[in-house]
């Protein structure tokens, strides 16, 4: 009895061994992700801590998450290689995210979509597994009047007093979303290289501070987007700024 | 608006903002003056209840999740028809007798090309599903299926909504604000307020008293009984 099973053994090793070979035969490839930072300025975007916006008001961080999708990776040779159905939903906790296995080689650049393409936008997150970040998510980041998702959420407190001398006790919130704003983000002169012997982390900084340029927070508090577009297209006309290549 | 012979829409919503039955099923879970509240988080008590988990399976054969629940929810709205009001006995049953003279006199003013109500509110729903600016205000305080599309030619365009058991479902448009469906009427003999989008179809109809309360009594027609 026990032979036999060594048998069987032996024969599906075989099989999965013919079968290794078989996937060894096309390129070559090693994993790729990208080692995110969400920033106050200089330092991480921890909710737990005070910061202050570009005209030294203090505010603090209640939520901040923001769809990255549509990644493309732009070999040397300018032929694109798009991520297909990968999204991520990137926060202040998180750094790594893996973007999966991708064809050695050298890279001219890449570029992403803050936000989502308008078809993602308004399909039906039930459709998504619970780990996929365009499930429903808790708490919520999409909209159920609309069926679409908020592309940035960025939610705390501000310090409201005119001569910017108090504590951040009142409410600032933007949900930011609607397929008009998404943004391209484009590092395509970010050259890199992709080896066989071990992976590559690609350094992303995401600047909130940034993202606040020239918003005034006593005055331009909050939208839901739809409530106030001039805003809302103000601050996702922020997004390409706020990221560098670290 | 009624849930009723909700299948037949096209979209949800008086704006048209979610497209199907399963997407519109988390709005009024996180609607803040609904019921304020997140899909998961009903996916997480459906999941602790003693009955619900083995209910999915049963049907599903997988337990609560947002999937299950949705299609669950949508599923049932689906099962939501009408279609057995004095109407329909005397339309698709050819009973003569099932309206009364009133409310025969209503149904020609009904689709008669002098109120015009046929052109939006036409077919088995009362509704051409389109979206249309009835002239209930000079300045909508909501915008409507601008909303969703952004675009300044939709600004005060609501979903044309269904008739079917109209009388059973006051207060009336998008926002409640006509109680009775005599106002209703009173709105559309008026020929409603001035709006760069109101449909040409929205004009003084100068209706006699009997024909306004036989295009009432018809409406009252269309419940179910
Ligand atoms: C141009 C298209 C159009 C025409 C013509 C029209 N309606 Fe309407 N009707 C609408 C729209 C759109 C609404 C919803 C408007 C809103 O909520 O702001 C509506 C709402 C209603 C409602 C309220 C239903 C509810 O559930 O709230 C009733 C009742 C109604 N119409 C009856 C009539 C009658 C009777 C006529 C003919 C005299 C008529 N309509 C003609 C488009 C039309």
């Amino acid at each position: 009895m026990k032979k036999r099973i060594l048998i069987t053994l032996a024969v599906s090793t075989l099989f999965f061994t013919a079968c290794k070979k078989d996937k060894d035969s096309k390129p070559a490839e090693s994993e790729l992700s990208f080692h995110l930072h969400t920033l106050v300025g200089n330092t991480a975007a921890n909710y737990t801590d005070i910061f202050t916006d570009n005209t030294e008001r203090k505010f603090n961080i209640a939520d901040c998450r923001y769809y990255i999708s549509n990644i493309v990776l732009i070999k040397d040779d300018g032929t694109e290689f798009p991520l297909t159905d990968k999204a991520l939903l990137a926060s202040p906790s998180q750094k790594e995210y893996s973007l999966g296995n991708v064809p050695v080689g050298k890279y001219k650049g890449f570029r992403f979509l803050m936000g989502l393409d308008s078809v993602t936008n308004h399909d039906d997150p039930a459709g998504y597994a619970a780990s996929n970040p365009l499930s429903y998510q808790n708490p919520t980041i999409h909209w159920g009047w609309n069926n679409g998702y908020i592309f940035m959420e960025f939610v705390g407190k501000f310090d409201s007093t005119v001569a910017a001398t108090g504590n951040p006790v009142a409410d600032y919130f933007y949900h930011i979303g609607f397929d008009d704003l998404k943004r391209t983000i484009d590092f395509s002169n970010s050259p890199f290289e992709i080896t066989t012997d071990a992976g590559l982390e690609i350094g992303i900084l995401f600047d909130l501070k940034k993202v606040l340029n020239n918003v005034d927070l006593r005055t331009e508090f909050g939208t839901h987007t739809m409530d106030n577009m001039p805003l809302a297209v103000k601050i996702a006309n922020n997004w390409q700024g706020a990221y560098s290549i670290e | 608006m009624t849930i009723l012979n909700t299948a037949y829409q096209p979209n949800m919503f008086w704006d048209g903002g979610s497209p199907t039955l399963e997407t519109q099923v988390s709005a009024p879970i996180e609607a803040h003056e609904e019921m304020d509240f997140n899909v998961m988080k009903v996916v997480e008590r459906l999941n602790n209840h003693p009955l619900y988990p083995s209910l999915f399976r049963k049907a599903y054969n997988s337990g609560p999740s947002a999937f299950t629940l949705t299609r669950a929810i949508a599923n049932f709205e689906r099962t939501l028809f009408t279609g057995k009001s004095k109407y329909d006995a005397f339309q698709y049953e050819k009973k003569s007798d099932a309206l009364s003279a009133s409310e025969k006199r209503g149904m020609d003013i009904f689709f008669g090309e002098r109120a015009e109500c046929f052109h939006c509110h036409g077919g088995f729903n009362f509704t051409d599903f389109s979206f249309k600016n009835n002239g209930l205000y000079e300045v909508y305080a909501d915008s409507g299926r601008a909303r969703i599309t952004t675009l300044h030619d939709d600004v005060g365009e609501f979903k044309v909504p269904s008739l079917r058991n109209v009388a059973l479902t006051a207060p009336y448009m998008h926002d409640g604000s006509v109680a009775t469906l005599e106002d209703v009427v009173e709105h559309y003999n008026s020929g409603g307020k001035p709006n760069f989008n109101k449909s040409f179809l929205i004009r003084p109809l100068n209706l006699t008293q009997q024909e306004k309360e036989d295009l009432v009594n018809f409406m009252k027609a269309l419940s179910d009984q």
